[in-house]
């Protein structure tokens, strides 16, 4: 769909009176009116009208976002501002409008199949690490996601050596793995994502379960496949849904009561509600669990959704930091999370903060550590 | 147009990031929550833009910005969250935005004292997380808490829907830092009261930008309350149910929230959330500590039913709680073809009756209009009134909105309340200031040549200048 087809819902905020802007931590961070959701559904709408021409300056405050769909908590009209974003951005590559971080990652997927145009050869050093042996069977597949694959490959050694303790094999794709496409569908290359989505859906048809370590792939795959009319049939779960089906009736032992854990909801786990389970798991583990005072479904993102950091490295930050000082603030000592972009945008910071960074899986490997 | 060299010295001041002359931004700058400039913005008219838009990160900065200002004779116009209905933030031509937002930071908040120190450029709704971190609430919650300032609640000296037990925001304040119009920097001392000489923080609670730009504020807190508890009646004369109101409140029980809708707004209002009554609903929320709010909860009953009310279940009251923020903002289908307005006026006890039936009795053959009370105190109370109309054919599309508006600002002229409770005057309360303040109007515009010679600061507003809404 063209943004043209989404005028009403413009019109809409056109007519409100921008009950969004506490939403939109780029908003927040950045001071400026236009980058607000209802800043930018107002320039879209001159844009429409032909009031404006499409250009760079005009379509930059469309990647000014990082997507997190925070908005959708506080719109009064249930405009769904993510997906329009999307369209005007689809709408710009049309155009011929291509900023540099977008033709990069582009060119990093395509030409290497995951988006930092490394070798992918090198996800296979991970299946090596963890003496990877390929089940005999297809049933469980766990899709590691290009973050999980190059930076943050314990949470996959941890999943991994959960599941094999729990008498399962799932099987691993190392170079054989391609980037789901998130990044090319957000950026407005929907094109591009569809062609790759037709390749990921070939291969995750092969497997009865995928179990996604990146909430990203795992929302991207689960539903905007679907919109695209690319269906998945086997059961996809995002990796906390599965250890919380997995380990809920386990007596796990509490076993950290010093720290003063604090979860930090993914944005991307959040639209697909899943919410309690990270919580429970944490829970059957720590005894000290708080809440961010913006948690759940108002949840604020870690900075670095839809590569905002690419094209605005200091607002990104700013967020980031926003966040830090928020758990700091609670009392926190340990940030929990699930997701690999968020851990990797707190890390950057978290020293300054006193904070810890871990993933679920870290919590709960060093709970079963210690069992044995 | 403004000079070159101006915005080369603005870039000197800001860096190029924290200065836009650039089409898109000038737009977006150019409406702000006001009905007019929404519906001309909607109807692609020609729109009044700032040549510019500088988004200062510290006082220093906003004070060099005013003294550029006045070297170039340069309008310039203080903008939170430009979610004001009274166009106080819109451009006049020629004019630059001085965007607060970027001074958005919580600078201190001092436990022992239950006060906080911020920048003026915050959110409402993100300083009130900040300090809920602490355990406090400001408890100033407007209907726009999610898209204005702090600066702009001080700015239009602002009310919020807690203020019957909270106060105003003029009630929250020790201390302000401020820059006047030729860039000097001021601050008042933050102290819980003082008796040296007039109260100059009142000076800039109100004055809209035209007087100087507040940049930081020392604002009380109060504890996060142990318990928020609802109450709901419902009565068949509206005249029972301000009674209530008063008699309470002279009696020193104070819910944080009053609020009564009359017979039509708990039905056009309120059933947009799902809330279906008939009669003139009653809303009070006490809180506080648990012992207090049983004590006062008994209370309320007794007076309630005393009056003839009609008990109704809390829950009505939580889903008002949960869902107040979207009741006014369906107006799409309004204001497509037609507009919806509010007027808050208040009175003390004697004429708030006369009022109200006064201001129905003259419009409600022409247009749909409906009112709550809400902000009261042991000696009086505001009405909100809302209203629907058409858009006029021809010339001047606004002339049934000026009717309407002209018709409540002499009767409450009239019958001795005020015309604005808390939505400030702006431009569009320009042509009754002068009947508001009287020979008063006179000493603002000495006060303002005094302060701002060259007129730079907010030029157009608060009725200081004869501007009349755009066409």
């Amino acid at each position: 769909m063209g943004v043209e087809d989404y005028l009403d819902d413009i019109k809409k905020c056109v007519l409100c009176l921008k009950m969004c802007r506490t939403a939109c931590p780029v908003a927040d961070e950045s001071g400026v009116e236009t980058f607000t959701p209802h800043g930018k559904m107002n320039l879209l709408y001159y844009l429409i009208k032909g009031k404006l021409p499409w250009d760079n300056e005009n379509v930059y405050p469309f990647y000014m976002c990082l997507l997190c769909n925070r908005v959708d908590y506080y719109c009064p009209l249930d405009v769904d501002i993510p997906k329009i974003v999307k369209a005007a951005r689809e709408d710009a590559v049309k155009k011929g409008i291509l900023f540099d971080h977008v033709k990069e990652i582009q060119k990093n997927i395509l030409s290497s199949n995951n988006v930092y145009g490394r070798s992918n050869d090198e996800r296979d050093k991970l299946l090596r690490e963890i003496s990877y042996e390929e089940p005999k069977d297809k049933k469980i597949l766990i899709y590691t996601g290009c973050k999980a694959s190059f930076e943050e490959t314990k949470i996959v050694k941890n999943l991994y050596k959960i599941l094999k303790e729990h008498g399962l094999s799932p099987s691993l794709l190392g170079s054989k793995e391609v980037c789901c496409g998130t990044p090319l569908f957000d950026l407005g290359l929907t094109e591009e994502g569809k062609k790759i989505a037709l390749k990921n859906a070939e291969i995750l048809n092969q497997y009865e379960t995928v179990i996604f370590v990146c909430p990203n792939c795992y929302k991207n795959i689960k539903q905007t496949y679907k919109e695209f009319g690319i269906s998945v049939n086997a059961k996809l779960v995002h990796y906390s849904e599965y250890l919380f089906s997995l380990l809920k009736d386990e007596p796990l032992q509490k076993t950290d009561n010093s720290s003063k854990f604090i979860y930090h909801d993914p944005c991307k786990l959040r639209d697909m509600n899943i919410i309690d389970e990270p919580r429970f798991l944490i829970q059957k583990v720590a005894e000290n669990l708080i809440e961010f005072n913006r948690n759940k479904k108002n949840s604020y993102c870690c900075g670095r959704g839809s590569a905002l950091d690419k094209l605005d490295q200091e607002i990104a930050d700013k967020i980031t930091i926003n966040r830090l000082q928020e758990a700091k603030d609670l009392g926190a000592t340990v940030i929990v999370s699930a997701c690999q972009t968020c851990e990797i945008a707190f890390k950057k910071f978290s020293e300054n903060f006193g904070l810890k960074v871990i993933d679920l899986t870290d919590i709960l490997i060093r709970n079963e550590e210690q069992e044995n | 147009m403004i000079p070159k060299n101006f915005i080369e010295e603005l870039v000197g001041i800001l860096g190029e990031k924290n200065v836009s002359t650039k089409l898109r931004d000038k737009i977006i700058y150019s409406k702000d929550a006001w009905v007019i400039p929404i519906i001309k913005f909607y109807n692609l008219e020609k729109l009044s833009t700032p040549d510019a838009i500088v988004w200062p990160e510290n006082t220093q900065q906003v004070s060099e910005i005013l003294k550029l200002a006045n070297k170039y004779k340069i309008p310039v116009i203080p903008y939170g969250g430009g979610a004001g209905v009274t166009g106080a933030a819109l451009p006049s031509r020629g004019s630059v935005i001085l965007d607060l937002k970027k001074m958005n930071k919580v600078i201190r908040v001092d436990t022992v004292s239950q006060v906080a120190v911020t920048q003026t450029g915050i959110i409402g709704d993100d300083f009130e997380e900040i300090v809920n971190r602490y355990g406090f609430t400001l408890g100033h919650i407007p209907m726009s808490f999610y898209t204005s300032t702090i600066g702009g609640f001080l700015a239009t000296r602002a009310s919020g829907i807690l203020s019957t037990k909270y106060g105003n925001i003029e009630d929250m304040v020790l201390g302000l830092e401020v820059v006047l119009p030729n860039g000097e920097i001021i601050r008042t001392k933050p102290v819980p009261k003082a008796s040296n000489g007039p109260d100059l923080n009142r000076l800039f609670i109100g004055s809209e930008g035209t007087l100087g730009i507040i940049t930081e504020a020392t604002l009380k807190l109060n504890k996060l309350p142990e318990e928020r508890r609802f109450i709901v009646y419902i009565f068949e004369k509206v005249e029972d149910g301000l009674d209530t109101i008063r008699e309470l409140l002279q009696m020193d029980v104070v819910p944080a929230i009053t609020r009564l809708y009359d017979e039509y707004d708990t039905l056009v209002i309120l059933s947009r959330i799902g809330i279906s009554a008939e009669g003139n609903l009653l809303i009070l929320m006490i809180d506080g500590i648990r012992e207090k709010v049983e004590l006062e909860e008994k209370i309320i009953a007794k007076v309630c039913k005393k009056h003839g009310g009609k008990e109704l279940d809390p829950k009505i009251g939580e889903h008002w709680w949960k869902h107040r923020h979207n009741q006014y903002f369906e107006l799409p289908e309004i204001l497509d073809a037609g507009f919806a307005d509010t007027i808050e006026v208040a009175a003390t006890w004697d004429r708030l009756k006369d009022l109200y039936f006064k201001i129905r009795e003259a419009l409600e053959d022409e247009i749909m209009i409906m009112a709550h009370f809400s902000h009261a105190y042991k000696s009086g109370c505001a009405i909100y009134f809302t209203f629907v109309g058409d858009l006029d054919e021809g010339e001047n599309k606004f002339a049934t909105l000026r009717h309407v508006w002209d018709t409540i600002m002499h009767i409450t002229n009239e019958v001795g309340g005020t015309f604005s409770h808390h939505h400030g005057v702006g431009i569009a309360r320009n042509p009754w200031m002068r009947q508001e303040l009287g020979k008063s109007l006179d000493l603002l515009k000495q006060l303002k040549r005094a302060l701002d010679p060259n007129n730079i600061l907010n030029p157009g507003k608060l009725g200081l200048d004869g501007v009349d809404w755009p066409r």
